[in-house]
């Protein structure tokens, strides 16, 4: 039922849309956007390791928006070689010039990659996220989505400065078979218990986008069909982060850096245990010209080893060294090549990317 | 007069005079003529162009892009928005992804711009002061940019 739903929606979507950002009347107006991404990946692994040696992603991302007066409304949908999903559907109404309230699914405003990039690929330098950003189906520790209200206003501060505060409240994901699962729209189901979000960011120059902040989460996650967490006899996990984040530009440089410290109350059927670990990464990219880029990442996890929550999740990546290259070409066109090493709880390997990513229209 | 003396001094008045109409040029910000909008500070001019929020009289105000010329294009680049045609464009491209704000609309004729300004009381755009003064249907709000 549901995935008939999801190829439905994507089919009015490109019946109704036209491929142009278009006005629709005096005072509404439309736009579609189409991100397309493709490529190998390469883990340097032996067939033991459980991990697929060579993998080809292809991938589409739509995101349609309509605006008419205060209204809003965005919705994006991925569909790709891995997954089929409606990430976002929100509907918004502007309170005033710098307030913004929406009611939906989002993503989660704790996550500032997040709320950056979303799922556009081609915005983005990197092929790859770090642990703290990665969504819930592509190996994720935290939730990133909610589903819920979110609430957005900029305050503005001496000359250009501006503060920005971002808050949701909605339901969270739940600790499924092979990963977290978030609320979905299109396959509602009950289980799916609160999340508070909270982002604050300051803003030298309000139109700008170099800003740093406090990122600050509370999810409580119900254990549904986890086979680890069956084992360990976890009921559910009341996980507090708190992160502080920069993102940076000065003339060929941007630094994109955070650190998230996160600590898990897992709720067993006998007992109740606190564990907590904290990840860093520190990201580099520098401008060669207005083609090249060359950018590079560090991440890491401290006290990965004796969290009985990270045992829930074997394959992700706690270290990565990472280098890439990026070319812009055409209009709207990239190709990107990544290479690290990164390690898992039990594995250690090399990994290559090659990615090429574009926008429509 | 020697017929070289006439041409060399045609050549010069010719010259002088691309030279004073090249000094004259300036881009304006305009609106319809019948719109209720008078002006319109860096600020908020900014602000519009690249995806925020300006309100007037409750109505948000939208910035139309002209596309005719190159030169045009520059000048607003680094007038208006301040940065390369390519970060200008990953901007928008974020602003729609992050907040669902389209992107302005493009017009690559005059006409068709003016007949857009003339349907949407509460949008601004920018054109050659020339073009401006020319249409009726238009009126102009300030200077965005004059040559030096």
């Amino acid at each position: 039922m549901a995935i008939y739903t999801r190829y439905w929606i994507l089919f009015i979507v490109a019946l109704t849309a036209p491929f142009h950002d278009v006005s629709a009347g005096h005072d509404s107006h439309q736009g579609l956007l189409v991100f397309l991404n493709g490529g190998p990946v390469y883990n340097q692994v032996t067939s033991e390791d459980g991990i697929q040696e060579n993998n080809f992603i292809l991938g589409t991302d739509i995101i349609y928006s309509y605006l008419k007066g205060d209204f809003r409304f965005l919705a994006e949908y991925i569909l790709s070689t891995e997954e089929s999903e409606l990430e976002r559907f929100q509907l918004g109404w502007q309170a005033d010039e710098d307030t913004i309230g929406w009611l939906g699914r989002f993503h989660s405003p704790s996550r500032y990659w997040n709320s950056a990039y979303h799922h556009g690929l081609y915005l983005q330098t990197s092929i790859t996220r770090p642990l703290v950003e990665k969504f819930e189906d592509e190996g994720g520790i935290v939730p990133t989505h909610v589903s819920g209200l979110m609430l957005e206003a900029m305050h503005k501060l001496q000359g250009t400065a501006g503060f920005q505060t971002t808050f949701s409240f909605g339901a969270t994901s739940v600790i499924g078979e092979h990963e977290l699962e978030p609320f979905d729209v299109l396959d509602a189901r009950s289980g799916h218990e609160a999340a508070v979000d909270l982002r604050l960011a300051y803003l030298p120059d309000q139109l700008g986008e170099n800003q740093f902040g406090l990122l600050l989460n509370w999810s409580n996650m119900v254990v549904d069909g986890n086979h680890i967490a069956e084992q360990q006899g976890l009921e559910s996990v009341e996980q507090g982060s708190v992160g502080v984040y920069a993102d940076w530009r000065k003339q060929d440089w941007r630094i994109l850096a955070n650190l998230t410290y996160i600590t898990n109350q897992m709720i067993k059927q006998v007992q109740e245990q606190t564990d907590s670990f904290s990840a860093v990464y520190i990201q580099a990219e520098y401008e060669l010209n207005q083609d090249w880029k060359v950018f590079g990442r560090i991440e890491d996890t401290a006290g990965a080893d004796n969290s009985e929550y990270l045992e829930l999740f074997p394959f992700a990546v706690l270290e990565r060294q990472m280098l890439g290259l990026r070319f812009d070409f055409y209009t709207n066109n990239a190709l990107t090549v990544e290479l690290s090493n990164v390690k898992l709880q039990a594995d250690e390997f090399g990994q290559a990317w090659l990615q090429w990513t574009a926008v429509l229209p | 007069m020697n017929p070289v003396r006439a041409m060399l001094l045609c050549c010069m008045l010719i010259l002088l005079s691309m030279e004073v109409a090249a000094a004259d040029r300036q881009v304006v910000l305009v609106a319809a003529s019948t719109s209720p909008l008078h002006n319109l500070d860096s600020l908020e001019l900014r602000k519009i162009y690249l995806g925020f929020i300006v309100k007037r009289d409750g109505e948000i105000v939208k910035g139309l892009r002209n596309t005719e010329d190159n030169n045009l294009n520059s000048i607003f680049l680094q007038t208006v928005v301040a940065m390369s045609e390519k970060s200008y464009k990953n901007r928008l491209l974020s602003q729609t992804l992050r907040q669902g704000i389209p992107r302005p609309a493009e017009y690559d004729r005059i006409e068709n711009l003016s007949a857009a300004l003339s349907t949407k009381p509460y949008s601004v755009s920018y054109m050659w002061k020339d073009d401006a003064v020319r249409s009726s249907k238009i009126k102009i709000l300030r200077v965005l940019w004059h040559q030096n």
